[in-house]
């Protein structure tokens, strides 16, 4: 891998973590519809994504970090008296660990052999398509919803341990290379009942720990023998994604105050086809 | 549910040590709870003792609440 093909992906990585069309999706297919050598089984790649995962984790906690303050001291207060207050933060808090459990689980247990079953080029364009669907989906049962019951969207406070835990499991479909992460959790969060900006931030907030701690306990791949990736190479891979990642949270929470999925939905539609199609016809 | 909690972080805590040891024959099970001999796995050992960790909090918010 070059370093202008590495900086590329750095900014994919930034841009695709957070908005809702599938990172790991993109990763598969941009390398081989560019024809670029990159064997994604490789030390040094997986290496150079963890740097990439790395960046966005920290852009993330950057923009959430008056938030996250909040939420560990309301954590840390609520263990030691042993009982909740029902203060917001606490309360987000305790959703965010409730809603990590279930991704945990299920990443640690089966992600490997789930990646290895489907990271290939024509099941991610499926899973692009299906993600799209997932999206649409989700909006066209939001719309009945509010139709159905004529109720505004509640605050974050009002949601239940088990609509926690419901979106958690969500989000864990992002181990199916295709369906998004935040796409998954946005739409889990719009059908009980947040507003598109409450559920787009609890989204962001529910995939930081995931990011952080699945990057940090793999960055002894680093230090492994035969791993090549250079200093530069990483540091630059590491600030090129966080940039882009924080651009894009900045831009993700304001686009989500007056906008919906649907836009996100027809890209991933386009270009699972659009890829399908090439890969079937043997275009590229 | 005190028992509950206290029995999870039991078998939390002893799932973190298997995964540490990792001494089991190698097939897909033994594999994805980490206790398979064919490599040291490092998420599976701080997934387990996160989980303990956990169901010790759970036991205090109910023994706080038993003393109240």
């Amino acid at each position: 891998m070059t370093f202008a093909e590495a900086m590329f992906l750095a900014v994919l990585q930034g841009i695709s973590e957070l908005f809702p069309i599938s990172s790991l999706g993109h990763t598969v297919l941009i390398p081989s519809l560019l024809h670029w050598k990159v064997d994604e089984g490789d030390e040094s790649f997986l290496a150079f994504v963890v740097v990439l995962h790395l960046g966005t984790a920290l852009a993330l906690l950057t923009f959430y970090r008056n938030e996250w303050v909040r939420i560990v001291r309301a954590l840390i207060g609520s263990i030691v008296r042993g009982r909740l207050d029902g203060s917001r933060d606490e309360r987000l808090g305790w959703l965010l660990v409730a809603g990590t459990i279930p991704v945990g689980i299920l990443g640690v247990l089966f992600q490997s052999s789930v990646r290895g079953l489907f990271a290939s080029p024509i099941p991610v364009a499926i899973f692009l398509m299906v993600n799209a669907f997932v999206m649409f989906g989700g909006e066209a049962l939001r719309r009945r919803q509010r139709a159905q019951r004529n109720r505004s969207a509640k605050p974050i406070e009002r949601v239940t341990w088990l609509e926690g835990v419901g979106v958690g499991l969500a989000q864990s479909l992002a181990l199916l290379p295709g369906i998004s992460r935040s796409g998954a959790s946005i739409v889990a969060g719009l059908l009980i009942d947040l507003d598109h900006e409450e559920a787009a931030n609890y989204s962001f907030l529910l995939a930081t720990p995931v990011i952080l701690l699945a990057s940090l306990l793999e960055i002894p791949t680093l230090f492994k023998p035969g791993v090549t990736i250079g200093p530069v190479e990483a540091i630059a891979g590491c600030l090129v994604a966080g940039i882009t990642a924080y651009a894009s949270v900045v831009f993700l929470t304001r686009y989500f105050q007056h906008n919906d999925l649907r836009p996100f939905g027809w890209y991933c539609l386009l270009a699972g086809a659009a890829a399908l199609i090439l890969f079937n016809t043997k275009v590229v | 549910m005190k028992y509950f909690a206290i029995a999870l972080a039991v078998i939390f805590a002893l799932c973190a040590v298997l995964s540490i040891m990792h001494p089991l024959e190698p097939n897909e099970m033994t594999r994805a709870l980490g206790f398979s001999s064919d490599k040291a796995h490092a998420k599976h050992p701080f997934l387990y003792l996160v989980l303990a960790v956990l169901a010790l909090i759970w036991l205090r918010f109910q023994s706080a609440a038993s003393a109240r």
